[in-house]
């Protein structure tokens, strides 16, 4: 159900990533938060949070985040 | 060498089982090597533009018959080229460059109005269209397609004549092909001379660069994204199969966000229109 959910809302971010060229800045930086909150809240609920995980998250979330941001800069 | 590529690749005792280009050491290291490729690439577009620069075929030639292609497929009347609403396209690129502004009406207030009657063409209607930094010219008139507005206009029966202007400046602080695309109908039907049609709204050709900048951020962008995807892929099945526990995120969220991150760099093309 979680990656449901996790699936549900990249998938929609990213469509309109795709569709809508003019708010790619805000539509890839909330596609890296929607993630990593994801991911905290995954973790918190299953009461493994520890901060190297929301270390790896952040970092996953900041790399795919700079990736958007720079193919929208370009495009 | 073996060694190596399984401490890189594979998750292994040497790398406290986790691969270690998963590590957040290496995912640090990949991103301030993808700002420095991107800060690279910048300056190498502006030192040498015919190396590394916006690539882009597009014409006011090839808009015009496209254009005119697309209301012939619906019975439409074509439209006439017009060197002066081409002028006034032409005023209204280049006051886009100047004052850096993406808009139909400039921050001074200068509506697309203003430059047809600087040009000094009456018109009883008129309309615009803008695109910036596609790759040719059918994706440009392509786009206009699949936005009512855009389309409208192109398919709209109230219009005789347009005029285009095809711009290849920096823009905004990056190298950019704006295309402003002019309907009209004049209040006098005045007849236009083939002589005018020298003052053509594509003031010079474009010069077309070695290495398309999109094209190789693009190819980075989706590269780096492969590999991080197969090196996740790996890792989590091993992990799976040999039971290992580690203090670590969820393997198959990151195959699920790196898997939409790469249909998205995949689908993602050049291109905006107003």
């Amino acid at each position: 159900m979680s990656y449901a959910v996790l699936i549900l809302i990249l998938g929609g971010l990213g469509l309109a990533y795709l569709k809508l060229p003019s708010d790619r800045l805000w539509l890839a930086i909330a596609m890296g938060v929607s993630y990593f909150l994801w991911g905290i809240w995954l973790h918190y609920q299953s009461k493994s949070l520890h901060w190297s995980i929301v270390l790896e998250y952040f970092s996953l979330a900041l790399l795919g985040v700079s990736l958007l941001i720079f193919m929208g800069l370009r495009a | 060498m073996l060694s190596t590529l399984t401490h890189l690749f594979l998750p292994h005792s040497s790398n406290n089982y986790k691969a270690k280009t998963l590590h957040i050491s290496s995912l640090s290291t990949l991103m301030i090597l993808v700002m420095l490729s991107q800060i690279l690439i910048t300056i190498f577009s502006r030192v040498v533009p015919n190396v590394l620069g916006i690539a882009t075929s597009i014409t006011a030639e090839e808009l015009i018959n496209l254009t005119n292609s697309k209301r012939s497929e619906q019975g439409l009347p074509v439209l006439t080229y017009n060197p002066v609403l081409a002028q006034a396209a032409q005023a209204k690129g280049a006051d886009m460059v100047a004052k850096g502004y993406w808009a139909h009406t400039s921050p001074d207030g200068l509506t697309p109005w203003t430059f047809f009657k600087q040009a000094s063409y009456k018109y009883l209607y008129a309309g615009e269209n803008l695109a910036r930094d596609f790759g040719n010219s059918s994706a440009v008139v392509n786009a206009w397609m699949n936005s009512a507005t855009h389309r409208e206009n192109i398919m709209s029966n109230r219009y005789r004549e347009m005029g285009i202007a095809v711009i290849h400046d920096t823009f905004q602080g990056q190298p950019t092909t704006l295309v402003v695309q002019m309907f009209g109908t004049q209040v006098s039907s005045v007849s236009i001379t083939e002589a005018a049609e020298a003052v053509l709204a594509e003031m010079e050709a474009p010069q077309v660069p070695v290495i398309d900048s999109f094209s190789l951020t693009k190819s980075v962008s989706i590269s780096l994204t492969l590999v991080l995807l197969t090196v996740m892929i790996i890792d989590t099945v091993i992990i799976a199969r040999k039971r290992i526990v580690r203090l670590s995120g969820k393997g198959w969220a990151h195959l699920v966000f790196l898997g939409i991150l790469l249909l998205i760099l995949i689908g993602i093309q050049p291109g905006l229109i107003l």
